[in-house]
This record gives structure tokens, C-alpha cells and sequence, in this order.
């Protein structure tokens, strides 16, 4: 029963790497950016929640209602004044700008709010959970992020195929000097989609505070599971983004259970021979792009 | 006739490579012009300057309906009604032969507020094949069948000017002839044309007037009727 639960506690898990993932996804699925600042932005996000909470005495759930709005205005406006501007100067300058983007954030969240360990409040609802027998049980915060996540994932994914902003970012994606031609904007059409993303950035950094601890470092470690997850799922797949955050929290749970020390280190393997096995990731490209 | 487009002096420039020099052009309400030359004459970088791909110098004016356009993005310009029907059709692959349609209806939103004249209906209506085809993607087609989506697409912007560059390029003739009878349906509607094409009888049908350009200079114009095929020859080759 102890690898059952192993597998369940995994899945819950990969709840929140495929939350951490989705705007990883479409940024890349759109824009064609590999945004390494994108872990630092969900630590943003977490610390804005902990500003919230502790000021407006709101409960961090609810702090989501401050804190998904504020972080999609600064992607639109970051698509907008900072990365709009990179895009035009080749693949590499997106790489160096969201890379220094990194550095600034971690070093002004260091300046504001110290080194200390955080973890936003999330009182009864952080520990409790349901008895499903066997000794297995599984937390309503943790099957709260998994259902959140694959709400997000399809709610994007629906968005992306049925709406005339979803067929605009395919259209941009695909060539972005014809859409022009068919009267799109590119620049608001990837700040819309930047915006989208940093409100799923927001929903991650929130779930992610009330499960665990974070600290203005973090980010960087956070963006290598959200890399691996969008990996191990296929580039620019938003579904293949669940799997890949599912397989990978499947897969340290599982080498968790073997040797508590290859938690990690057994997520690593699986994306390196996902890596070397199918390049293109377990589901390919189709949803985005 | 009121010149719906009118340029004057326009050059262009790819770096220091000088693709146009000194064009001046007039296109009136509901005209057809074609522009013919050889390869490199120029064709197409006049279609893309008009369109906005191309920057504008500062001494070149392009006036559409009276505004001038130096500055507007291609994005602005394809609003107030400048639809290019690009070289090599450029369909976007990833989206279904609807989407490809749906996508430049955006364009004309604000001006189509009192009655569309192109929606998916009249569209299917004029290229029947691409009604049966509107669930495919816009990769997965043939190339007369991608120029026929990609015309569709551009009238679906509800264009008082339509730039078509190569449509016949590559098609059977056959298909090129479907092809300009369905633009001759879109010329009998009022909307105005700028066809550019390197065979040159296919775009005197449909134009009455003609502009020849041979290394970015014009070289020849006129009345197509008036027009002889010693002096297109001259021009195009500059015997």
C-alpha cells in the first residue's frame, strides 16, 4: 500500500508542478520566450499573498482575488514595456533579459523581505484531508491544486481553441508578420497571453506558499521543475503540461519512497531519459501551436 | 475617378540594397492595376511598402483614402482596409481552414458595424472547395486550394484595396483560371485591386491600367488595352 500511496501523494504533487508549468507553456507556445525568470515570478506572487494576507488579514485563498489581477497587469505590462522590445532583437536577448529579470527580482524580494523562510497561512484547510483507506489519505489542499491545475489547464486549452483571442495567439504564434496583415496586434496579442500566463503564475505561487515554505531564492529551483515538467510533457502542449507535471511528481514521490535523499534526484532522471528518449516530449506540440 | 491609394515617390530599401526608387502610383476606387516585371523588379516590396512590411522613407508618401500611412504598423493599416494577399499564400498551419478565415475578420470589426459584404458564407460561396474543406488544417492542403484560403482570408478583412502578389505562382492553369474568375467577382464588387504578377496576360485580364518596373524603377504605364506587347516586352526585359 506504502507505493500506492506513493502514486497518489505523486499526483498531487505533480498538481502543483503542472500549475507552475502551464504559463511556462503558453508563454513559450505563443511568444517562443523560455521566460527564466518565470520561477522568481511565482515566488513574487507568493510573497505578494504573504503582503495580503498579513495586511488585509485576508485567508490565502482569498488573497488570490488581490493577487491573480496584480500579477496579470505587471505581465502585460512587463510583455509590454520589457519583452516586446528583446523579441525584436533575436532569440538569445529574451534568454539575457528574463535571466537578468531573475536576478532583480530575487535580489529586490531579498532587500524587502529578508532571507527568512515564509510560508503563507493556510490554517484547517492545510492539513486536513480525506481517509480513502489502506492508509492512504489525501489532503484537500493538495487535490484542491490538482483540481485547480487541470481546471486551468483546460480552461487555457478552451480558450486557446474556441475563443477569437485563443485563434489570434495560435495565428501570432504561427507568423506573426502575416497576422499583422490580418489586423493583429502582435504586441497586445502576447501581452494578453503574458498577462494569462502570470495569472496562472499567481495561482501557483499561492498554492505552492500554502503547502511549503519559500524563501526570495527559491525561483530558480522552482523554474527547473517547471522546465522539466513542460519537457517531459512536450514543448508548448498544455495537456502534455499536465502529464509532464504529473510524471514528475509521480516520479520523486516514487524514488522518495525508495531512498527518502532520491526525491528529487529521481524526478531529474526521468526528465533526462524522457530528454534522450523522445525529444519532443510525451505528448507533441499540438494544442498550442 | 478618386484615387482610393495614391504614392508618390516611394523608395524602399532592404539595408543598403535600394528595392524601389522614385514609384509613383494611383489606384481609384473599385481599379484594378496590375504590376508586372521580371524577378527583382520590385513587385513585391511595392505590395509589402503599401502594406506596411516595408518601412517607409520620409520623403515617400503613401495616401489611402486621403490618410497618410507613414508610421502605421501593418496591423493599423490592415483596418482601415488594406488586405495583402501574400507571396506563397502563408496560410497559418496550425489553425483549421474556418479559423484561418475567422482570424482577419477581426480586422474589420469596426469598420463592418453596418453589414459585413465578405463573411463564411459569401466566402464558401465563392470558393466552394474551401467550404468543403473548413475543418482541415491550413497546412494540409494543395497549393491552388491554400491561394483560394488565402484570398477568402483576405476579403473576410473587408478590403477596399486588395494587394494580390503572385496568385497564380506555381498552379496549374486550370487552376489559375478558377482563381481569376473568382477575382473578377471581387472586382465586379467594388473592391479595388493591385495585382502583381509575372505572367503578364493573366494580369491584363483582370487590370485596365498596367505599371511595369524593372530594378525598382517604373519603366512602362498605361492603359492595358493601349498598351502593346512589343512595349511590354521592351520594358520588362529593357531592350
Amino acid at each position: 500500500m506504502t507505493w500506492v500511496n506513493a502514486v497518489v501523494q505523486g499526483l498531487l504533487l505533480g498538481g502543483v508542478y503542472a500549475l507552475f508549468a502551464c504559463g511556462l507553456s503558453l508563454v513559450f507556445g505563443v511568444l517562443r520566450i523560455v521566460n527564466l525568470a518565470h520561477g522568481d515570478l511565482t515566488v513574487l506572487a507568493a510573497f505578494l499573498a504573504l503582503v495580503a494576507t498579513s495586511t488585509l488579514g485576508l485567508n490565502p485563498v482569498l488573497a488570490l482575488v488581490v493577487v491573480v489581477p496584480v500579477m496579470a497587469a505587471l505581465g502585460f505590462a512587463l510583455q509590454r514595456l520589457l519583452l516586446h522590445r528583446s523579441l525584436r532583437a533575436g532569440e538569445l536577448a529574451p534568454l539575457l533579459v528574463t535571466f537578468g529579470l531573475s536576478i532583480v527580482l530575487q535580489n529586490a524580494l531579498l532587500q524587502t523581505f529578508s532571507a527568512d523562510t515564509r510560508s503563507l497561512p493556510a490554517g484547517d484547510f492545510g492539513t486536513a484531508g480525506l481517509e480513502l483507506g489502506g492508509g492512504i489519505a489525501v489532503g484537500w489542499l493538495g487535490l484542491s491544486t490538482l483540481v485547480v491545475a487541470v481546471a486551468v489547464l483546460a480552461g487555457l486549452q478552451l480558450v486557446l481553441a474556441r475563443t477569437p483571442i485563443g485563434r489570434a495567439m495560435r495565428a501570432t504564434s504561427d507568423d506573426p508578420e502575416t497576422a499583422a496583415l490580418m489586423g493583429l496586434d502582435d504586441r497586445r496579442v502576447y501581452a494578453v497571453a503574458t498577462a494569462i500566463a502570470l495569472a496562472t503564475v499567481a495561482l501557483a505561487g499561492v498554492f505552492y506558499g500554502m503547502r511549503g515554505t519559500f524563501t526570495p531564492t527559491l525561483g530558480p529551483q522552482l523554474l527547473i521543475f517547471a522546465f522539466e515538467a513542460v519537457i517531459i510533457g512536450g514543448l508548448g502542449s498544455l495537456w502534455g503540461t499536465l502529464l509532464g507535471g504529473l510524471v514528475l511528481g509521480v516520479a520523486q514521490t516514487v524514488g522518495a519512497q525508495i531512498q527518502p535523499t532520491y526525491g528529487v534526484l529521481a524526478g531529474h532522471l526521468v526528465f533526462l531519459v524522457v530528454l534522450a528518449a523522445r525529444p519532443s516530449g510525451l505528448l507533441r506540440r499540438e494544442e498550442v501551436r | 475617378m478618386t484615387a482610393l491609394l495614391r504614392v508618390r515617390d516611394l523608395d524602399a530599401h532592404y539595408g543598403h540594397f535600394q528595392a524601389l526608387s522614385g514609384i509613383d502610383l494611383e489606384v481609384g476606387a473599385g481599379e484594378a492595376v496590375a504590376v508586372i516585371g521580371a524577378n527583382g523588379a520590385g513587385k513585391s516590396t511595392l505590395l509589402r511598402a503599401i502594406a506596411g512590411q516595408v518601412p517607409q522613407p520620409g520623403g515617400s508618401r503613401v495616401e489611402f483614402d486621403g490618410v497618410e500611412l507613414r508610421g502605421l504598423p501593418a496591423h493599423r493599416r490592415a483596418r482601415l482596409g488594406i488586405a495583402l494577399v501574400p507571396e506563397g499564400r502563408k496560410l497559418f498551419p496550425s489553425l483549421s481552414v474556418q479559423e484561418n478565415l475567422l482570424v482577419a475578420a477581426g480586422a474589420a470589426d469596426r469598420r463592418a458595424r453596418g453589414g459585413r459584404r465578405w463573411g463564411l458564407d459569401a466566402v464558401y460561396e465563392l470558393f466552394p472547395n474551401v467550404g468543403r474543406l473548413r475543418d482541415r488544417p491550413g497546412g494540409a492542403l494543395s497549393g491552388g486550394e491554400q491561394q483560394a484560403v488565402a484570398i477568402g482570408r483576405g476579403l473576410m478583412a473587408e478590403p477596399r484595396l486588395l494587394l494580390l502578389d503572385e496568385v497564380s505562382l506555381g498552379l496549374a492553369p486550370v487552376v489559375v483560371e478558377q482563381l481569376y474568375a473568382a477575382l473578377g467577382t471581387i472586382a465586379a464588387t467594388g473592391v479595388a485591386m493591385l495585382v502583381v504578377e509575372q505572367d503578364v496576360g493573366t494580369a491584363l485580364r483582370l487590370a485596365g491600367r498596367v505599371l511595369c518596373l524593372r530594378a525598382g524603377r517604373t519603366v512602362l504605364t498605361g492603359a492595358a488595352a493601349e498598351v502593346t506587347a512589343d512595349a511590354v516586352t521592351a520594358a520588362y526585359f529593357g531592350t
